[in-house]
């Protein structure tokens, strides 16, 4: 994911979702626009341009050709926002106000049905005074601003790894944001949470997943900076329901699962931003405040009684150790149960494995050595199924071969670094065309001779660890 | 690991001939981004690195150097990223999409300066703004070629400096004045000088590496890398100016320059950007610290070996956790003890003044199925925890919940749950419960065994007089008290154990109910003191007898009438039997109230006694009857001898019940 484009797309949707809250004057709204107009005067700063053009196209964002896959997860809102304009992006000009952005803001959030047209669209923006942002009409037109703007290019990258098969499993990450983002925002209000609409989700990241994690758990892969709390949830959610469907647990039951898991922080809400997002290390009395999440996650759901015990529980309990250690305080005698051991884990590893404004990401053969060095925190047998699920390169990572070849990961093998990988190229590093991709099962005697040497880094993620780790590994082999 | 003169000397680990090139080339970078081109410590550098240039490689031959994906190629010689020198040299050229570069021999030192200068700058425009866009140079002196990657659109490197680089160089340039102004060796002006660069580089590379660059999300608020790297430029020069000042001496090193910067940080009123940038300073001191063990124990792997694990070892290390298998049976709601567990914990939330309806709701529907044992301890445990955190306030809003569940309950009772909560916990525990123990027995104990009741009443009765003080406002507040829901057995017949208790209970908002309870439990009861007839002269219990009634309460615990009681009850005696009506005077608590008065300090009492004694008829009927009679003789005697004695004794002064 590139960064310069995820920033400014993460402050519009912030300023959209503080619009939603707040009027247009209100130091937050004014903090998102000043935000946005700071990391578009660098990007004009840098440019030869003199405007910034946001595709969007067939709900995913696109930017000087490439498909921006991680904006796009996080970006749902600014993309909701173009299906209701009828329009195929937003060209940001030079010149552009803090008021056109204050009032662009308003609009998106005001926005409740879709305009007739892209006219309408236009005149309703003009007509509120926004005169900076010009809308592009959709990519299926000639006169898209994208054919003139990126130079030719198609609208995504030909070789992208996550193309067109992804689509669904975007669309399907991008609802468990949106709900997850709109029930904190709910519970910061204190207003009833959806969570109809979150057992909906969870319904449809199952249905998406029937045959294989392996998309989602791509899309796992892709950090955010800014809103990690709720990306946190929704990776933490994606992770725990992928686990227990590797146990064979019941349809029902994987809903309430996966529910519980993108709930599972909801607490987090109440904590104040300033300790919630301080990139520095808390001190006690900070610390003391953000373990409340673990009770005030319990208490929203609570309150909003058709959460279900169990995603109440996985709220109040996922950061109890196995040794009776964690928080919130409780007495010696609470045991939580195999759920919240479970999801501890799942937290625990995508804590590590994700980055963070004060830390970067780490590999998860790394995460397993934490988590080795401190065996009394986790359940035994919850780190088992972990294992025997997610294994030494978690389903959808994308690994190189001993071969040469490389490709992802779609399950965990029998044994912890051998899984089950869909060759995406060849020893040559062509691409393999969809019809030729095999899979090749680590774990059979035909392919005992191939062995992964690492993680392929193709989103500036694992970056630092896999490296160290492919040499070692290249080494080894 | 140094920079950049330390780093010469500590970068030897290069094995081909070309690994002094590289090293050079990296310092040149280095030092181009503290002074600017013309400063003679570039020129120094740059010297030195056509002298490694010229010794590796004929004089003839152009510097080739290409980028590949891990490594670099300097002629035909493959050089590994091994050395830090190196990874620096690969990471500053990738970051600016070069491919390979070639520099022209006969270059002169100006030239090349003025290219590392612009390298470094244009590095440093691609971190600050992470773009996409590549940056193309332009206007690179004649003689060297810098080939880029095509990944995107291009833009023309800003002609300015990054306003980072000039403050770097504005520290650095103050630093070097202050070391020329102060009366140093040159050997310890050359040594503070490096250790300043080394400091500095360091800073700007941390900086730029940090994961949320190029903006800090701090409490809210941006700041941008150039303004934290202003506020660390100021404090390195802070630092070193202070050091030079005190005459830094030969064992001064980088860690005390990162102290002191830290220090001169401290006083900055940026806190975010001040945290940021400590962080950053300590990971440095830590690194180096490191880097210092690792120099003294070579033997020693270093610090990433031992954390990495390879493959094989992180199995077997995983084999050796002896995972179990699993037995999760997920049909299974959670394990119900937890919820109910979670449900009080949450109702005992400090949410404000009202306890959550809805939580209370349905903690109220789980409790109406019934405990089973793991349920009850955990529940048990819970609600001791619970008290043993919170305020009265929410102990008190939020226990009578739960207890009102228990008291509707055919399987549990609320006083008996709360007796085990109270069963070995702290005096606080106790404390807070106290008033809600107490309600529960106010309200009855119907229904449970003589045994239950007795350890209860125990319970509240050992509580000390100022605990049980403290908690009658609270009692007030409950059910008991409050809506005068009082249990007449529990003062009828009165209970030992609780005498004191009843004590207490006297000022309580029902002290008046409470007072007539244990007055006609009194009345109606043998009386275990003298005096406790005299009691009956009371018809009606008020605020007024309040005092007597607690001196009562007091003298019958303690099995003997005390002077003051005794006092108390004679003068109520007196008084009463003043103006008793004649009809009255048959009521047969009268003789023995009289016979209580023998104190000759009551004022009235031989007068009465006399009156008493002398009264014979009114025409056929007696005035007093005889018993009243003969009782006010013998009392009348006691006060004459008592009298006597305190003449005799003037120690004595009341008598003894």
């Amino acid at each position: 994911m590139s960064d310069p484009h995820n920033d400014p797309i993460i402050q519009l949707c912030n300023g959209i979702t503080h619009a939603k809250l707040y009027p247009g004057n209100h130091p937050r709204v004014q903090t998102a626009a000043r935000q946005f107009l700071d990391h578009l005067k660098g990007l004009f700063l840098v440019g030869e341009e003199s405007s910034f053009f946001l595709g969007v196209v067939d709900g995913k964002l696109v930017h000087e050709g490439r498909y921006l896959i991680g904006p796009t997860i996080v970006g749902h809102r600014l993309v909701e926002f173009a299906t209701q304009l009828h329009c195929g992006g937003f060209l940001f000009e030079n010149g552009i106000t803090m008021r056109d952005v204050t009032t662009f803001f308003s609009v998106a959030a005001e926005c409740r049905e879709s305009c007739e047209d892209l006219a309408a669209a236009r005149l309703l923006l003009s007509a509120r005074g926004v005169r900076h942002i010009e809308l592009s009409p959709t990519y299926e037109d000639p006169g898209w601003f994208g054919q003139f703007l990126f130079k030719g290019t198609d609208a995504w990258h030909p070789d992208d790894p996550c193309g067109n098969e992804a689509e669904e499993s975007v669309a399907v990450y991008q609802s468990l944001f949106a709900t997850v983002g709109d029930v904190h925002s709910q519970a910061e209000r204190r207003v009833g949470l959806d969570i109809a609409n979150a057992r909906s989700v969870s319904e449809r990241l199952l249905t998406s997943t029937e045959n294989s994690f392996t998309d989602i758990m791509q899309m796992v892969r892709y950090p955010d900076y800014d809103c990690y709390t709720v990306g946190h949830s929704v990776r933490v959610a994606s992770i725990l329901t992928l686990v227990c469907s590797h146990l064979g647990v019941d349809r029902d039951v994987l809903v309430e699962i996966a529910t519980a898991g993108l709930l599972h922080d909801v607490g987090k809400s109440r904590i104040p931003d300033e300790i919630l997002y301080k990139p520095g290390s808390l001190n006690d009395e900070e610390r003391m405040i953000m373990q409340q999440h673990a009770r005030f996650g319990a208490e929203i759901l609570l309150e909003n009684r058709t959460a279900g015990p169990r995603a109440v529980v996985a709220a109040w309990a996922h950061h109890l150790r196995h040794d009776g250690g964690g928080y919130p305080d409780h007495v010696m005698s609470v045991r939580p149960g195999w759920l919240p051991s479970l999801l501890h884990v799942c937290d625990v590893f995508e804590a590590l494995t994700a980055i963070r404004p004060y830390k970067p990401n780490l590999s998860p053969r790394r995460a397993y050595e934490i988590m080795l060095s401190d065996r009394q925190g986790y359940d035994p047998g919850s780190i088992r199924v972990f294992l025997s699920a997610m294994g030494l390169y978690p389903p959808g990572s994308r690994v190189i071969l001993s071969s040469g070849q490389r490709g992802v990961v779609v399950t965990a093998g029998a044994e912890f670094d051998r899984p089950t990988v869909r060759l995406t190229h060849d020893c040559g590093g062509s691409i393999l065309a969809a019809q030729d991709v095999p899979h090749l099962d680590l774990c059979k005697s035909s392919s005992r001779n191939v062995s992964v040497v690492g993680l392929v880094d193709e989103w500036d993620v694992h970056s630092k660890a896999s490296e160290g780790e492919i040499k070692k590994n290249k080494k080894a082999a | 690991m140094g920079y950049p003169e330390q780093r010469e000397a500590h970068d030897t680990t290069v094995e081909t001939p070309y690994s002094g090139v590289i090293t050079a080339f990296d310092s040149l970078l280095a030092i181009g981004s503290l002074y600017p081109p013309e400063h003679v410590r570039c020129r120094e550098i740059a010297n030195k690195f056509i002298g490694e240039w010229e010794a590796a490689m004929p004089s003839s031959q152009a510097l080739h150097l290409r980028v590949g994906e891990d490594e670099l190629f300097l002629g035909p010689a493959k050089i590994g990223l091994d050395s830090p020198a190196a990874k620096r040299v690969h990471g500053i050229l990738s970051s600016v999409a070069a491919d390979w570069m070639t520099i022209a021999p006969g270059m002169s030192s100006q030239d090349l300066l003025s290219f590392a200068s612009r390298l470094v700058e244009i590095r440093h425009q691609v971190v600050a703004s992470r773009s996409l866009h590549q940056i193309e140079f332009s206007c690179l002196p004649k003689g060297i070629n810098l080939h880029q990657r095509e990944f995107g659109g291009r833009v023309t490197a800003s002609s300015t400096l990054e306003p980072h680089v000039d403050h770097a160089r504005a520290a650095m340039q103050r630093i070097s004045r202050s070391l020329e102004s102060e009366n140093l060796t040159e050997e310890q002006r050359s040594r503070l000088r490096n250790l300043a660069e080394e400091t500095l580089s360091k800073l700007i590379e941390r900086v730029e590496k940090s994961p949320s660059n190029p903006t800090f999300t701090t409490t809210g608020n941006k700041r941008t890398l150039d303004e934290v790297l202003v506020l660390g430029a100021q404090a390195v020069q802070k630092a070193m100016g202070e050091l030079v000042q005190s005459h830094a001496n030969d064992t001064t090193g980088i860690l005390s320059i990162l102290e002191a910067t830290e220090q001169a940080l401290a006083l900055s009123d940026d806190r975010e950007t001040v945290e940021l940038l400590t962080k950053i300073l300590r990971d440095m001191s830590d690194e180096l610290g490191e880097t210092a063990c690792d120099d003294s124990h070579h033997d020693l792997k270093t610090n990433e070996d031992e954390h990495e694990l390879s493959v094989i070892e992180l199995c077997e290390a995983l084999g050796a956790w002896a995972l179990p298998d699993v037995d999760f049976d997920f049909a299974e709601l959670e394990d119900r003890s937890l919820y109910l567990s979670i449900l009080l914990d949450t109702v005992f939330v400090d949410s404000g003044p009202v306890a959550h309806p809805k939580i209370s709701q349905i903690l109220v529907e789980e409790l109406a199925t019934p405990l089973d044992c793991r349920e009850r301890e955990l529940l048990r445990g819970t609600l001791q925890h619970q008290l043993e955190r919170v305020s009265e306030t929410i102990a008190d809003r939020s226990l009578p919940i739960l207890l009102k569940v228990f008291r509707h309950s055919e399987s549990e009772s609320a006083a008996v749950f709360l007796r085990d909560v109270c069963d070995g916990a702290s005096e606080r525990v106790l404390e807070i419960a106290w008033p809600h123990i107490t309600n529960e027995i106010l309200i009855g104990l119907d229904g449970l065994a003589p045994g239950i009741s007795r350890s209860l009443h125990r319970l509240v009765a050992l509580a000390p007089p100022k605990s049980m003080r403290e908690g009658i406002p609270r009692l007030n507040r409950l059910e008991a008290i409050a809506s005068g829901r009082l249990s007449e057995r529990v003062f009828c017949p009165p209970i030992n154990e609780l005498y004191s208790v009843y004590e207490s209970l006297l000022f309580s908002d029902r002290g008046d109910i409470i007072g007539s309870l244990l007055l006609r439990a009194f009345k109606s009861s043998a009386p275990r003191i003298k005096g406790t007839k005299a009691l009956c002269c009371i018809s009606d219990y008020s605020r007024t007898h309040q005092a007597l009634m607690v001196e009562f309460l007091r003298s019958i615990a303690s099995g003997q009438a005390s002077e003051k009681l005794t006092g108390m009850l004679g003068r109520i005696v007196v008084s009463t039997l003043s103006t008793l009506p004649q009809k009255r005077r048959r009521e047969d608590w009268i003789p023995t109230a009289i016979e209580t008065l023998c104190d000759p300090r009551i004022d009235g009492v031989r007068s009465v006694l006399v009156e008493i004694m002398r009264a014979r008829h009114f025409f056929l009927f007696p005035i007093w009857p005889k018993a009243c009679r003969r009782a006010a003789r013998e009392a009348l005697k006691a006060l004459d001898s008592a009298g006597a004695e305190d003449s005799e004794s003037p120690t004595r002064t009341g008598v003894q019940g």
